[in-house]
């Protein structure tokens, strides 16, 4: 659980919970640059160039979908945002806009580090320009290259736009996606609105994958937000 | 005449009608009786009126009283000469009792309006009372430890074992759950009871939003606790999914607080004309019959027999009856096959789906 000395630049006003923030990076072996108002976030992010952001959505003098924007514009770097239950909007808003990630307050530590983990992770191989040819977690496997996908060692035999939804997530394991970005990348600009066939497919996906449709482990759904794939 | 809180008109017809009763009872008397008789009599008519009906028709009542005891009793008859001024006082202190009762009856009655309303007022107020002193000690509970446990380990200078440190640690964890959990009550009961609610619709699979409950509720219930039966040929529904989520969240969770650990609990639905209805039952004690509908009630707790009252903020089922409500639905429980609570609610169909993408050729692709 090590951070390998990345750099995170925690972006937020409230000063216990940016204290609690910075305590649990640094114990995981981070670099930790800190902001509490939007004009010093955007500074840190362009003169000290952090490996990650970690956003407040909430801060008083931005707004956090117009700072995200912003940010994007300055670093590379993957942007979590972070927001209250109920503001599903907002964390769409912001993903759209180019954040990477989201956490909901109130979090635990574990799901902070998970999240940094994956958003550096992608980072990474995004830098590379490679990305795994090859996917495998929770009895599923998918083979980009060949486009076959296997289910507790048994082939199974995926729809077109099925295999394309799949893929897409294989693309971006550990990340959550939109359902604007998937609509977007599956059925193109056109459709982005059309969400409950995005749904339908993706039930479908999770009776052909998953062990247990009702509770997916690897097709893992964020309640008005999108789908992640669960990589781990 | 018995309700004083019957129309204005209908005390004055009454008045009359028993004064007019009175006299012409008298009247087949006549020859029979003393005039004072008479008068006493129509007096306690009015006396008893008086006692019985406002102002106004009181005094109706003794007027009228006086006029036919002068027309028909007070020789001449059926006149309203006076042959006697010795009748006068008669008249006078006709009119003063009625007036006096009137007045007197009118007072007692207001003060009982009064004490009525008092304690009207006193019962909400201890209502309120109560529920701000049980939500307060909910509050204050976690709060409590978490501030306990964290300041015993702020204070720390090595005197604690790792397994102590843990043990607090774990204990502010588990406290701030489930401070966070009855925050988020509070605040989606009042964004339902101010109307600040809004439903985002839109159409998905009921299985995908049960997953995300089953998937949150795993480290309270388990993974393998709960058995799920949706059809197959289920349609879409028209819901918002983060309250949908709750919905199933706060039925589940009920579910399991009040029956048995491990007691199988049941998910299911049923498809009929234009209505999706969902069930989640339990093995439990049930809910008796006349607490089927309190249990809606906000901070209100069923207490089943042979049940300890689990802590919970009492709100689950009136923001679940919230969330339903706002989609078209109807919540309600009943009793299960087994004897346990069928928590029931159903889902409009008639809401007409959006233009859907372009369906694929379903073509083998890999």
């Amino acid at each position: 659980m090590t951070g390998t000395d990345a750099a995170v630049l925690v972006v937020e006003d409230d000063v216990a919970m940016r204290r609690v923030l910075v305590t649990a990076l640094r114990t995981s072996a981070y670099t930790v640059i800190e902001a509490g108002t939007g004009r010093e976030a955007a500074a840190q992010a362009a003169g000290r160039n952090p490996d990650v952001i970690l956003l407040d959505l909430g801060l008083p003098d931005a707004d956090g979908v117009d700072l995200t924007r912003k940010l994007r514009t300055l670093t590379r770097a993957p942007i979590i945002v972070i927001s209250a239950r109920g503001r599903e909007h907002d964390k769409v808003a912001a993903l759209d806009a180019g954040a990477d990630d989201y956490l909901t307050k109130p979090f635990g530590t574990v799901e902070l580090l998970a999240r940094i983990r994956v958003a550096l992770r992608h980072a990474r191989a995004a830098d590379r320009g490679s990305e795994d040819a090859a996917f495998a977690a929770h009895g599923v496997r998918v083979d980009l290259t060949a486009r076959r996908v296997f289910a507790n060692g048994r082939e199974v035999h995926l729809t077109p736009t099925e295999y394309k939804l799949l893929a897409v997530l294989v693309r971006h394991p550990g990340r959550v996606m939109t359902h604007r970005q998937l609509l977007e990348l599956v059925w193109g600009p056109s459709y982005v609105s059309q969400t409950q066939n995005l749904r339908v497919y993706m039930g479908q996906l999770r009776h052909k994958l998953e062990h247990d449709p009702a509770r997916p482990r690897l097709l893992t759904t964020e309640p008005g937000v999108g789908y992640r794939l669960d990589g781990e | 005449m018995r309700d004083s809180k019957q129309s204005p008109l209908g005390q004055y017809a009454g008045a009359a009608a028993i004064i007019v009763a009175a006299s012409f009872a008298c009247l087949a008397l006549r020859d029979r009786l003393q005039l004072i008789d008479i008068a006493m009599l129509l007096l306690l008519a009015v006396v008893v009126i008086a006692t019985r009906v406002r102002r106004g028709p009181a005094l109706l009542a003794s007027v009228l009283s006086m006029l036919l005891f002068d027309l028909l009793f007070v020789p001449p008859y059926y006149t309203l000469d006076i042959g006697d001024a010795r009748y006068l006082p008669t008249f006078v202190v006709m009119l003063a009792v009625a007036i006096t009762m009137s007045r007197l009856t009118g007072m007692v009655r207001e003060q009982g309006e009064a004490a009525a309303g008092a304690r009207a007022a006193i019962e909400a107020e201890q209502l309120r009372t109560a529920l701000l002193s049980s939500l307060s000690h909910d509050l204050r509970t976690p709060l409590g430890t978490i501030e306990g446990a964290a300041t015993v380990l702020a204070a720390d200078a090595g005197a604690l074992s790792p397994g102590e440190r843990r043990e607090l640690a774990e204990a502010v964890v588990d406290e701030s759950h489930r401070l966070a959990q009855l925050v988020t009550n509070l605040l989606d009961m009042m964004r339902l009871e101010t109307g600040a609610l809004a439903v985002h619709r839109s159409w998905q699979p009921l299985e995908e939003c049960l997953g995300v409950a089953l998937i949150r509720l795993e480290p309270l219930i388990g993974s393998d606790r709960v058995a799920v039966a949706l059809p197959h040929n289920l349609p879409l529904v028209s819901v918002d999914e983060v309250l949908l989520e709750q919905v199933f969240v706060n039925l589940l969770e009920n579910a399991a607080r009040y029956s048995p650990a491990h007691a199988a609990i049941r998910v299911s639905a049923a498809h009929t004309g234009a209505t999706v209805t969902v069930e989640v039952a339990d093995d439990g004690p049930g809910i008796a019959p006349d607490e089927r509908e309190a249990v809606f009630r906000k901070f209100y707790r069923a207490t089943p027999a042979g049940v300890t009252p689990p802590s919970g903020s009492g709100l689950g089922l009136a923001i679940c009856r919230g969330i339903v409500t706002a989609h078209g639905g109807r919540i309600w429980v009943e009793r299960s096959a087994n004897g346990g609570a069928a928590f029931r609610f159903t889902l409009p169909l008639d809401v007409v789906p959006g233009a859907a993408v372009p369906a694929e050729a379903e073509a083998e692709a890999v």
